[in-house]
């Protein structure tokens, strides 16, 4: 599995060095135009709660069928809205929708969102 | 201060009353438009900026001190102002987006729609090059750009090439009462309360359906990189709303 780790200040003048990264992965990966847009939502909602400060951690694991992306560390604020199954535009319905899996990791006493997402190979194969 | 405002806040900012807010945000949207046609002319969607300064009028109406004894306007005009301006900071390269760029973005627009069709399927990276004669790195600049500054009208269809075109989605979205959502309780829930209806319809067709971006601009009739950009904006203003429900709120700042 190939990984890939970004560190970056959490301001929003930022953000956008995330979504080159993962253009990047992308297009290295051939994940399709809709599966990028799907990454790109996931993760502009979850870097759209940061306070800026402190540091942002994000790890890129990438296998032939799969992509995950751990994000971090996460604040109580996060994990509260994250817990919060009502409905409406709930970040967990957000992020479930957009990828194939959410979970909080816990990591050196910090919790992590961890997204999954299958690459759906355009020609069936790897 | 105007009663009525006063009143809504009130009732607001004491009584949790979200209904208040929401008549608040309405009764302070003209503003928003006029603040934002100032700087509409820098390259921006008219659209997307009203969007953006409503976000400043939600956290003014939000933080809003009715002790202060100031007017509502007078503390959310720089608040508004202030959401679109750091809107054109954050974004600022995406503005300036060179000539060759907007150009390539415009092709781009067309060849996803076309090559969509053709596949059955999203197409990637690679295949968009191939297509358009570009390198990867170009397309996903172009991809990138397009989406934080669309050359194009937002109304451009599948066809990508008539400005005229009537949006589907603006003749679907006048009326309430046409949305089968705005009868489900879904649209009291958290993050639906501030977007519109036909947002709220991308945003039911998308994430309680799960219908995809295509699948949507195929039922609407609109292209996939407006479906695209119509979530983004409903799941922006949602967060906006969303967050002082978590803590943020009133008093909390």
């Amino acid at each position: 599995m190939d990984e890939i780790v970004l560190k970056l200040p959490r301001e929003a003048r930022w953000h956008s060095v995330v979504y080159l990264v993962l253009a990047g992965l992308a297009a290295r990966l051939e994940l399709t135009v809709e599966d990028i847009e799907d990454w790109q939502l996931a993760l502009t909602e979850l870097l759209g709660r940061e306070r800026p400060d402190g540091r942002l951690e994000l790890v890129f694991r990438a296998s032939p069928d799969q992509l995950e992306t751990r994000f971090g560390p996460a604040d109580d604020r996060l994990l509260t809205e994250l817990e919060c199954q009502k409905d409406g535009v709930c970040l967990h319905r957000v992020l479930s929708t957009l990828t194939d899996s959410v979970e909080v990791a816990q990591s050196g006493g910090e919790h992590w969102v961890v997204l999954r997402k299958a690459i759906v190979h355009p020609d069936g194969v790897h | 201060m105007d009663a009525k405002d006063r009143d809504l806040l009130r009732r607001y900012h004491e009584q949790g009353d979200h209904a208040a807010r929401q008549q608040l945000i309405e009764r302070y949207m003209s503003l928003v438009r006029s603040l934002a046609r100032r700087y509409a002319s820098r390259g921006e969607q008219l659209d997307d900026l009203i969007q953006i300064g409503a976000i400043g009028l939600i956290k003014a109406i939000d933080r809003f001190d009715l002790d202060r004894g100031v007017e509502l306007t007078t503390y959310a005009t720089p608040n508004i102002i202030g959401e679109i301006k750091r809107h054109f900071r954050d974004h600022g390269w995406a503005v300036r987006v060179p000539r060759g760029l907007q150009e390539l973005s415009i092709k781009l627009m067309r060849v996803v729609e076309q090559l969509t069709g053709e596949f059955g399927r999203s197409p990637t990276i690679p295949e968009l090059a191939e297509a358009t004669g570009a390198s990867e790195e170009e397309v996903l600049e172009a991809l990138e750009s397009s989406r934080a500054y669309t050359p194009l009208s937002l109304s451009v269809g599948p066809s990508g090439d008539d400005d005229d075109e009537l949006d589907p989605l603006e003749s679907i979205g006048t009326e309430e009462h046409e949305y089968e959502i705005s009868e489900d309780r879904a649209v009291l829930e958290p993050g639906m309360r501030v977007l519109d209806a036909r947002e709220r319809e991308i945003i039911r067709l998308r994430f309680y359906e799960g219908l995809t971006q295509s699948q949507i601009a195929q039922q609407i009739g609109i292209s996939q990189m407006h479906v695209s950009r119509l979530i983004r904006r409903a799941l922006e203003k949602a967060r906006s709303e969303i967050a002082p429900e978590l803590g943020d709120g009133p008093g909390d700042e």
